[in-house]
C-alpha cells in the first residue's frame, strides 16, 4: 500500500493523460484530476482538506494580481483584430505584389508574413488555420508544387510561438519567474536566424527548379510604379510600424511588455479604422479577393456601403466580434492556466516533485544528459498537445531541474533559464510539423482545400524540419545567439 | 426534457449577457492602458485622483473581469480547447456519454469545491479590510477576489447547461441546431 502512496503523483499523470485523450477540455481534465487526487490523498492521510484552501490564493496571485499575463489578451485582441479587419490579407497581398519577380516569391511572402504576423497571432492552431486558409488557395491556383506549398505555409505558422511578441514566451517567463522583456530579446535572433533559413531554401530551390513555384502573369497587382508605392503606403508600412513599435518599445525597455501589447491593441483598432472606413469613405477600396467560406469565417473588411455611418457600423462590429472571439481565446487560455495552477499544486503537495527530482537524479545524467531528455520529452509531447498544455503542465513540474541545469563556461548560470526557453520553443517548431501525429499538420489538413493530400504535406514539411533541427542544433552550439542581445541591450 | 432545454436556454442567455460585460472590461483595459502610458509619458496629471500606481491595478483588475466573466461562456460556445486526435474517431453517443462522465465527474466537483473555498477567501479579505500589498494601491482587495466566485458559479452553470445538453442528445432529444453546442465543431 506504501508503493501505491508514493507513487501517487505518478499515477496521477498518468490518468491525466489517459482523460486528456477521452477529448473532454483539457482545463477541466487538469481541474478534475487534481481534485480528484487531492480525495485520494486525503483518503490515503497524505492529503488535508485544509489544503484546498490555499487553491484560492494560489488562482488569484498567479493570475489575477498578476500585470505580465495582463498581456496576452492585449496581443490576442491585437492579432485577431488585425486577421478580421482584413490588415493582415492587404499584407500578404502587397508582399506577393513586391516580391512578384522573385523566384518563390508566393512562399517568400508567406514566410515574411508569418514571420510578421508572428508578432501577433500567438496560438498555433489558429495561427496555421488562417495561413492555410489565406494562401493555400492561392499557391494551388498559380500551380505552385503543393509540397513546397504546404512545407512553407506549416513552418512559417508555427514561428509565432517563437518570435517575439509570443505568449507562449511571456508565460514561459512567468512560470520561470523571469522578466518578459530579456525573453523576448533572447528569442530575436533565433526567431529571424529560422525565418532567413526557411527564406535562404525557398529562393535557393525554386531557382534551381523554377518549375515548383510558377511566376505570376505580368498583369498581376498594379502596373504603375506609382500604383506600387501607394500599395505599399496602403497595405504595407502601417501594420509594420505598428508591429516595430510594439517589438521595439520593449526590446529598448521604453515600455512594459503589458503597456506595448495594449498599445499595439490600440494600434490594430486604428488600422482596422483606416482600412474599413477611412478608405471606403474616400473611394479606395481595395480589389475583391476571391474567398473561400472559410475565409468569410474568419476575415470581414468587405465594404458595406452607407457612406460613412454605414462603414463606421460595420467597423463597430468588426472590432466587437474581434474583441469577442479574443475574450473566448483568453478563457481558454486561462480555463488551462487555473486547471493547471490545482493539478500542479496536488502534485506538489503529493511528493510529486520529488519523485520527478529523484528519478532523474538517480539516472546520473548531466546537465547536458538532462537537457536532452527534457528536450526529448518536450518533442514527443508535442505531437499532440499545443504549446499552452506542455508550457503550463511540464514547466512547473520540471522547473526545479531547469534551475539547476549547469553548463559551465558555455552557457552562464543566469541565463541558462533563457537558453532553455528559447531551445524549447524551437524545439516544439519541430514537434509541431513532425508526422505522424504533427499538431500543425491536423489544423492544416483539416481547412486545407480538397486536391490537398496529407501526402503533400507531409512530403512538404521534411525540408523545413531538417531547416528547423539546424536552427536548433546551431542554437544549442551557440548560445552566443539566443543570449548576445539580451546581454548589450540589457546588460 | 423540453422544459430543461428551455432551462439551458435561458442559462446560455444568461452567460451571453454576462461575457459581455466581461468583453467590455477587455475593450477598457486598452483604453485604460493607453491613457496610462500617455499621461505618465507626457507628464499629464493623473484624472480622477487616482495614481499611477492605482491605475496598474486597475488594469489587472479588468484582465480578471475579462477571463472569470467568459470562461463557462466560453465552454458553451465549445472555445475550450480539447485533444481531438481519439475523439473524432468516436460515435455520436460515445462522445455524448464521455461528455456526460466529464461534467459530473470531473467539473461540478472541481466548481463546487473552488466555490467553497473561494467563498470562505473572498470573506476572510473582507473581514479583514483588505488593501492592496502596495500602500498606495487600490482598495477592496475583496471585490477582485469575488470575481472568482463568480467565475467558478457560472462555470458551474455552464456545466449543467451542457449536462442538460448531453442528456437530451443521449435520449435523442436534443434538435440537430443545438447539436455543435453540445459537442463542438463538426460533431
Amino acid at each position: 500500500m506504501d508503493f501505491f502512496i508514493d507513487y501517487l503523483p505518478v499515477l496521477m499523470f498518468l490518468a491525466l493523460g489517459a482523460l486528456l485523450f477521452s477529448g473532454y477540455p483539457v482545463s477541466f481534465v487538469l481541474g478534475g484530476v487534481g481534485l480528484t487526487f487531492g480525495f485520494i490523498g486525503i483518503f490515503f492521510d497524505v492529503f488535508a482538506w485544509a489544503q484546498f484552501g490555499s487553491i484560492p490564493s494560489r488562482i488569484f496571485g498567479g493570475l489575477a494580481e498578476n500585470l505580465i499575463l495582463t498581456a496576452i489578451p492585449m496581443f490576442i485582441l491585437m492579432g485577431t483584430v488585425l486577421e478580421r479587419s482584413g490588415v493582415a490579407r492587404e499584407l500578404l497581398n502587397c508582399l506577393q505584389v513586391l516580391l512578384r519577380r522573385v523566384p518563390g516569391g508566393l512562399a517568400l511572402s508567406v514566410t515574411l508574413m508569418g514571420t510578421i504576423m508572428a508578432a501577433t497571432t500567438g496560438i498555433i492552431g489558429a495561427s496555421v488555420v488562417m495561413m492555410t486558409l489565406l494562401a493555400l488557395p492561392v499557391m494551388a491556383a498559380r500551380n505552385y508544387d503543393l509540397p513546397l506549398a504546404t512545407g512553407t505555409i506549416a513552418a512559417s505558422g508555427t514561428l509565432g510561438i517563437l518570435i517575439p511578441p509570443s505568449i507562449m514566451l511571456v508565460i514561459m517567463a512567468d512560470l520561470l519567474a523571469k522578466s518578459v522583456g530579456n525573453m523576448f530579446v533572447a528569442a530575436f535572433f533565433p526567431g529571424l536566424l529560422l525565418s532567413a533559413l526557411y527564406v535562404i531554401y525557398i529562393v535557393a530551390l525554386c531557382m534551381l527548379n523554377p518549375k515548383l513555384a510558377p511566376l505570376p502573369d505580368r498583369n498581376f497587382g498594379p502596373d504603375t510604379t506609382l500604383g506600387v508605392w501607394k500599395m505599399v503606403a496602403r497595405s504595407f508600412i502601417p501594420p509594420l510600424l505598428l508591429i516595430f513599435l510594439v517589438l521595439g518599445s520593449i526590446l529598448f525597455g521604453w515600455a512594459t511588455p503589458t503597456e506595448a501589447a495594449g498599445v499595439g491593441a490600440a494600434g490594430s483598432i486604428v488600422l482596422a479604422f483606416v482600412n474599413l472606413v477611412l478608405l471606403p469613405v474616400i473611394g479606395a477600396t481595395h480589389d475583391d479577393f476571391d474567398e473561400s467560406e472559410g475565409l468569410k469565417r474568419i476575415i470581414d473588411d468587405r465594404a458595406v456601403g452607407g457612406g460613412f455611418i454605414g462603414e463606421f457600423g460595420h467597423f463597430c462590429r468588426v472590432i466587437w466580434d474581434s474583441a469577442m472571439r479574443s475574450a473566448q481565446t483568453n478563457a481558454m487560455l486561462f480555463g488551462i492556466f487555473i486547471g493547471a495552477t490545482v493539478f500542479s499544486y496536488v502534485f506538489r503537495s503529493l511528493g510529486g516533485d520529488s519523485i520527478v527530482v529523484d528519478f532523474v537524479e538517480g539516472l546520473g545524467l548531466g546537465s547536458w544528459g538532462l537537457l536532452i531528455l527534457l528536450m526529448g520529452l518536450i518533442f514527443f509531447l508535442g505531437f499532440f498537445f499545443d504549446w499552452i498544455e506542455i508550457t503550463l503542465i511540464v514547466l512547473p513540474v520540471f522547473s526545479p531541474i531547469i534551475a539547476e541545469l549547469d553548463f559551465g563556461s558555455h552557457v552562464d548560470k543566469f541565463e541558462v533559464v533563457y537558453w532553455f526557453a528559447i531551445l524549447m520553443a524551437v524545439n516544439l517548431q519541430t514537434s509541431f510539423l513532425t508526422p505522424p501525429f504533427g499538431f500543425a499538420l491536423f489544423y492544416m489538413k483539416a481547412v486545407a482545400p480538397p486536391g490537398v493530400k496529407i501526402e503533400h504535406i507531409y512530403k512538404g514539411i521534411i525540408p523545413f524540419v531538417v531547416l528547423q533541427l539546424t536552427g536548433l542544433g546551431l542554437v544549442m552550439a551557440f548560445p552566443e545567439i539566443a543570449l548576445w542581445l539580451p546581454r548589450v541591450l540589457l546588460n | 426534457m423540453r422544459t430543461l432545454l428551455r432551462l439551458t436556454a435561458v442559462i446560455d442567455g444568461i452567460l451571453g449577457v454576462v461575457a459581455r460585460i466581461g468583453c467590455v472590461a477587455g475593450l477598457m483595459l486598452v483604453v485604460v492602458i493607453v491613457y496610462d502610458v500617455i499621461t505618465r509619458y507626457f507628464g499629464f496629471p493623473k484624472m480622477f485622483g487616482f495614481n499611477s500606481t492605482q491605475y496598474q491595478e486597475f488594469e489587472y483588475w479588468l484582465h480578471t473581469v475579462l477571463f472569470s466573466l467568459v470562461i463557462g461562456y466560453a465552454y458553451t460556445r465549445q472555445s475550450h480547447v480539447r485533444i481531438d486526435l481519439v475523439r473524432d474517431r468516436l460515435t455520436r453517443r460515445t462522445k455524448y456519454i464521455l461528455e456526460v462522465l466529464g461534467i459530473t465527474l470531473l467539473l461540478i466537483p472541481f466548481c463546487l469545491i473552488a466555490l467553497n473555498y473561494n467563498l470562505h477567501y473572498v470573506q476572510a479579505s473582507y473581514s479583514e479590510g483588505e488593501i492592496s500589498k502596495s500602500v498606495i494601491g487600490l482598495t477592496h482587495i475583496w471585490i477582485l477576489k469575488s470575481f472568482l466566485v463568480a467565475l467558478f458559479g457560472l462555470l458551474l452553470l455552464a456545466a449543467i447547461s451542457q449536462l442538460i445538453k448531453a442528456v437530451a442528445g443521449l435520449r435523442g432529444e436534443l434538435p440537430d441546431e443545438m447539436v455543435s453546442g453540445a459537442l463542438g465543431g463538426d460533431n
